[in-house]
């Protein structure tokens, strides 16, 4: 019982790794998230790393640069992951396929095994974005059945939808 | 981009969080960002201004007959009104540029598929830098140009992230079709494979690096080991972005100076002399008592004063690190990555 309480009452950490192409918005949501303003980013090369504290649980968010040539330096992040979002340009329709095939690749590691998955179907703003059930679908999760996943339509300028993503990490993730 | 913004507290920010500014801007351009106090005095930069306008006029001949004071003048520093020209003559691009007349203007008419991605950083480089902040501008034009040349002329290559800081910095200095050939010098001579696919090269020279750090100050290199802070983390910005996105911007231009000089080994010392400033204090190691807290304080909270132009490039200077322990570290280090990928 005590155990118990003070379980409910620490803070939680949590270690999530934001992966997904480049220009898709990660580090837009990192910093919307850790300052609560759109800000104007550079392309990331290496990582960007923020300490996000919401709802007593802390995430230790880390976003690591999406370009091809640099996408082979991703599983030095896995180890100790506890949630992977997965961003998505949902307004990139070329290159769906492209990122479908970096998840698979991501989430069937072994040392991703245990994350959870939250994909942000990002950029939701712009004309012909495509929607949540669409990426589900192009992102081929619908087949996933072992493994924990969610997408959450959002947009990062805004930051719509970027709480709620938090708030279903928080859910599913394994302690 | 250089120096970061400080907030109130005084702490460094992330540099992008204050938008553009033109009321901020410093004397090399950028908003929002402190200029160090370092400067010389007029006396010594006329003086120097005049040794390196005598040393322009024999450029060829002094290479070959007298590299060595080429050298030390590199390290004393450039003055900023002729380093366009001294970083032409230094990187062999003014030569290329000669050799090649035409070549940028047709490079231009042709077709290439990276235009993509080029397009989507474009707007992202250098925002706090008066020549890039306004979209469509000379400074992003000059660069969508630079960058498409070089994915032609270089087609194995192409377009890869940190190309923007690299050719950014060139065009700070001069125009595109200079920047372009000193980018080609620099793509190709001093720092080959840096911009490949899974990044091997970049990856060798950091672990050169870390073996040099293990050198020179043991206790240092078994606190990163222990902590499993390795290069691949933390130095792969360093050495893509040569610097521009880690040092002031003052410091950035000093290290270009040497870079063009004597080489990609600048960039390692660089880091050897980052990793000993950031970590010889033991409460600071104390303090980093985990992975996530020592990356942090690499790559935001280092402190200001440390970095400075005077102090940062008197401790680089000081540190020696012969031709042979530079080959022995290299060979050996290749030597391990070989093994790890056969």
């Amino acid at each position: 019982m005590g155990k118990q309480l003070s379980k409910l009452f620490k803070n939680k950490n949590m270690r999530i790794l934001m992966l997904g192409l480049d220009s898709a918005g990660k580090t837009t949501i990192l910093y919307k998230l850790k300052l609560g303003q759109s800000v104007t980013t550079i392309p990331t090369v290496g990582f960007n790393v923020e300490t996000v504290t919401y709802k007593n649980v802390k995430f230790n968010v880390w976003d690591v640069g999406g370009q091809d040539k640099i996408r082979p330096l991703w599983r030095h992040y896995f180890a100790g992951t506890q949630g992977l979002i997965f961003v998505v340009d949902c307004a990139d329709r070329d290159r769906i396929e492209e990122a479908r095939h970096e998840l698979h690749r991501i989430i069937n590691d072994r040392e991703m095994r245990e994350a959870v998955i939250l994909i942000f179907a990002n950029k939701q703003d712009l004309q012909d974005a495509m929607r949540p059930a669409e990426i589900q679908e192009k992102l081929g999760l619908s087949k996933i059945a072992d493994r924990k996943w969610f997408v959450q339509p959002s947009c990062s300028t805004t930051g719509d939808g970027l709480y709620e993503g938090l708030n279903w990490l928080t859910a599913n993730a394994k302690g | 981009m250089s120096k970061k913004p400080v907030n109130d507290k005084g702490k460094r920010q992330r540099k992008n969080c204050d938008g553009f500014n033109p009321k901020t801007v410093n004397k090399y351009g950028f908003s929002n960002t402190v200029c160090g106090t370092s400067s010389p005095n007029s006396f010594l930069i006329r003086e120097r201004e005049h040794k390196w306008f005598e040393m322009l006029k024999n450029w060829d001949h002094l290479m070959t007959s007298n590299y060595n004071k080429v050298r030390v003048r590199c390290r004393k520093g450039i003055p900023h009104s002729l380093r366009a020209a001294a970083w032409r003559a230094l990187s062999g691009a003014a030569n290329l540029q000669q050799k090649n007349p035409g070549m940028f203007e047709d490079l231009l008419q042709k077709e290439s598929e990276w235009m993509v991605y080029i397009e989507k950083d474009l707007p992202r480089a250098y925002q706090l830098h008066e020549l890039f902040t306004e979209k469509d501008g000379l400074g992003q034009t000059e660069m969508r140009k630079v960058l498409k040349a070089y994915s032609i002329y270089n087609p194995k290559v192409g377009y890869c992230q940190g190309m923007t800081s690299i050719a950014g910095i060139l065009l700070m200095l001069m125009p595109a079709e200079q920047a372009f050939w000193c980018l080609v010098s620099i793509m190709n001579k001093y720092l080959p494979g840096y911009f490949s696919a899974g990044l091997l090269a970049v990856q060798l020279d950091g672990r050169v690096m870390e073996s040099l750090v293990h050198d020179i100050d043991p206790k240092i290199s078994a606190f990163l080991k222990k902590k499993d802070v390795q290069a691949t983390f933390y130095a792969i910005e360093w050495f893509l972005c040569a610097y521009t996105r880690t040092l002031p911007w003052e410091t950035v231009l000093r290290i270009w100076d040497m870079f063009l000089c004597e080489g990609v080994k600048v960039l390692i010392k660089t880091g050897v002399t980052l990793i000993l400033l950031a970590f010889s204090d033991k409460n600071v190691r104390d303090a980093c008592d985990s992975f996530d807290k020592a990356l942090k304080y690499l790559k935001y909270k280092l402190p200001e004063h440390l970095l400075e132009e005077d102090f940062f490039m008197n401790e680089l200077l000081s540190l020696h690190i012969s031709e042979e322990q530079f080959k022995e570290a290299h060979l050996a280090q290749l030597a391990k990555l070989k093994d790890n990928f056969s």
